[in-house]
């Protein structure tokens, strides 16, 4: 696998057209993951459909360069602002924001770009050493696993969706339905078309992704009547006091760590890896007084955890084709977008791909570093930018993303009716990121699920029969039960407290 | 103790507008398995279960599940005073850009992407401005930037470089 993985960054560095998208990729994803509203994952899907003309590794360059560096560009508003631009810099903001109002904002910024970039290689380092065993592991996973994993990841999406499992299982449902809709590949029968040619041709997963993450997204900031007026916090020194560094070793690997086992577990999501990261740094200080105060060890653990998290998040993807979280369904999404299904099969039959996207990340990262401090100040000004316009220019990138795929309008209607989806989801409190799990899942269910019961002659016990489906099987119920478990014992809480 | 009662009331009212919500897509996925006949017309062959097995057990989910969460909503209807307060904190802001956007392709139709994306981001950039009308001057300017930069970047993203058909 390694040699794959240095011909894949021989072949980045040596030719400029990769490298040039790499860059901009970067710096796309540091400003767009900078601005309060645009989260990564809306960042990668407004994105998605610009890729979708390039060559497939052109492609993967541009969109983990933003992926990578969206990471990092959240963390930005966060120290600037207090105001995090990803769910993963909430954490960054507690300590971030204190060094900025004191003054040292550029030494925040730099130690938080420095921890990105120890977090961000850990996780590639991992990744590049746990994937191709776990892959090659998977490749003894037959139909009835791969259906267990489909159901596994969105049972463990539900379950970290916030509010209740039950209904992220609910929205999931939803996905695998829209999911289906089109003509079905085995027998070619139209489902869920009502006759109409639009929906003959199936939802593709740019529409959907750029609707409910895209649009719903503008629609609800626009909701909000409450638009924060930004004082960006001055800069002042760039450079942190080279003494503080050895010191901040340890957290930023322990934080790294943390990032990229949390990252690896499906849909479990940066903000459960930062908010663990930085209360086991807290735990460990001399001085625990001092976090939430402007310590730097609380930016370090957070930041590396959270852009540790990238890697991990790519394990499940690339080894057995369930997205570790949000952003990894949409980059997912890519790749079924340009003809390659994520799974062990990728590694024993396109291993440039898997180069490639090691390749990419690694560069990603490097080149957030350089960016970064070079241009840290150019970049706070967009902060600076109203957020009525990038909204309206938001919307309209919204609408041009989702017509270029296929050049037709359906597609762009189908975008709006998901963006109203998302928006009227966000106002009943429901999770949206079940729904994109359930379309960019349900082929691989649906397609094994079928498949098994033909192999087994139409027997369930298929799925208990294998070990490996078992487990799965077991997980997802441990997952869906665990919430009851949780609810009888409050409620019994409650009663006892009524009794006495 | 009025608070926990108004509380309930809106709590009650979001969580039967999440069973409304769920049942609606389940209701609008039976229709369609109801009025689509070829797929139960036996073109599954063999021992395939057929292309009906995976959406009647979503559907048979999403139906359960729906009906189960409105189970709370009555009960607590049932406890208080029989009445669902909808808490009505909607924006006419969201409603009236998304109508303008399901007309935006229409209008793009008619006079073109880079006329309608120009009309479009100028219009809403002046609309949503804050204190748009104590300061007319500047808003209309940083309105008519906005305009020219997005149609501008659309031409060059879009049409120069993916060489996108826009109308």
């Amino acid at each position: 696998m390694f040699d794959v993985f240095a011909a894949a960054l021989i072949e980045i560095a040596t030719r400029p057209d990769l490298l040039g998208l790499s860059l901009t990729g970067v710096m796309v994803g540091i400003i767009l993951g900078a601005l309060p509203g645009v989260s990564s994952t809306m960042a990668l899907a407004i994105l998605l459909p610009l890729s979708y003309a390039m060559p497939t590794d052109a492609a993967m360059v541009f969109l983990i360069g933003v992926f990578s560096s969206s990471v990092f560009g959240g963390s930005i508003s966060a120290i600037l602002i207090n105001i995090p631009g990803t769910p993963g810099a909430i954490v960054t903001q507690f300590d971030g924001y204190p060094m900025a109002k004191s003054g040292r904002a550029g030494e925040a910024l730099s130690y938080a770009l420095l921890a990105s970039t120890v977090g961000g290689l850990l996780g590639l380092a991992i990744l590049s050493i746990v994937a191709p065993l776990i892959a090659s592991a998977a490749l003894q996973f037959r139909s009835p696993e791969f259906a267990m994993a489909a159901i596994f990841g969105l049972t463990m999406l539900a379950y970290a969706s916030p509010g209740s499992t039950f209904r992220g299982i609910l929205v999931g449902c939803i996905g695998l339905i829209v999911g289906m809709v089109g003509f079905d590949k085995l027998t070619d029968v139209a489902r869920f078309d009502f006759g109409t040619r639009v929906l003959q041709n199936g939802i593709d997963i740019v529409p959907l992704t750029v609707g409910i993450f895209g649009f719903a997204e503008v629609l609800i900031n626009l909701s909000s009547t409450n638009q924060p007026i930004t004082h960006v916090a001055r800069i002042n020194r760039i450079f942190p006091p080279l003494a503080s560094l050895p010191k901040l070793i340890a957290p930023m690997m322990r934080g790294s760590l943390i990032g990229t086992f949390v990252g690896a577990i499906p849909a479990a999501g940066s903000a459960i890896a930062v908010a663990l990261a930085y209360a086991q740094e807290q735990r460990l200080s001399k001085e625990p007084e001092t976090f939430g105060k402007g310590a730097p060890a609380g930016i370090v653990a957070p930041e590396a955890s959270n852009n540790a998290c990238v890697g991990g998040a790519l394990v499940p993807m690339m080894t057995l084709g369930v997205p570790g979280d949000t952003m990894t369904a949409v980059l997912m999404g890519a790749l079924l977008l340009h003809g390659l299904r994520p799974g062990p099969l990728l590694f024993a039959e396109n291993p440039q791909m898997v180069g490639t996207i090691f390749g990419s990340l690694f560069f990603a990262i490097l080149l957030t570093l350089v960016f970064g401090f070079v241009a840290i100040a150019a970049i706070i000004q967009f902060l600076k930018m109203p957020r009525h316009i990038l909204m309206v220019g938001i919307a309209t990138l919204c609408i041009f993303g989702s017509f270029a795929v296929r050049n037709t309008m359906s597609d762009v209607y189908i975008m709006i009716a998901f963006g109203a989806v998302g928006f009227v989801m966000n106002k009943l409190k429901l999770p949206t990121a079940p729904l994109a799990f359930g379309l960019v899942l349900g082929p691989l269910l649906e397609e094994n699920l079928r498949r098994s019961l033909i192999i087994s002659r139409g027997s369930w016990s298929v799925f208990i029969d294998r070990p490996i489906s078992l487990v799965l099987i077991l997980l997802s119920m441990a997952a869906l039960l665990y919430p009851l478990v949780g609810l009888y014992r409050k409620n019994r809480r409650e009663q006892t407290g009524r009794e006495i | 103790m009025d608070n926990d009662a108004g509380r309930n009331q809106n709590n009650a009212g979001l969580d039967l507008g999440v069973a409304v919500f769920f049942l609606l897509w389940a209701g609008v996925g039976w229709v369609s398995i109801a009025t689509n006949s070829s797929l139960f017309s036996g073109r599954a062959t063999g021992l395939d279960p057929g292309p009906a097995l995976l959406p009647i057990i979503t559907l048979a989910i999403l139906t359960a599940g729906g009906l189960a969460l409105t189970v709370s909503p009555v009960r607590k209807w049932m406890s208080a005073s029989r009445r669902i307060r909808w808490k009505s904190d909607l924006n006419w802001r969201p409603i009236g850009f998304l109508a303008c956007v399901v007309a935006f392709p229409t209008i793009m139709h008619a006079i073109g992407y880079a006329a309608a994306t120009a009309l479009f981001v100028f219009f809403w950039s002046f609309a949503l401005a804050p204190n748009a009308m104590q300061r007319p001057r500047r808003t209309l300017a940083i309105a008519t930037i906005a305009a020219i930069v997005t149609t501008l970047l659309i031409y060059v993203g879009f049409d120069l470089v993916i060489r996108s058909r826009l109308p």
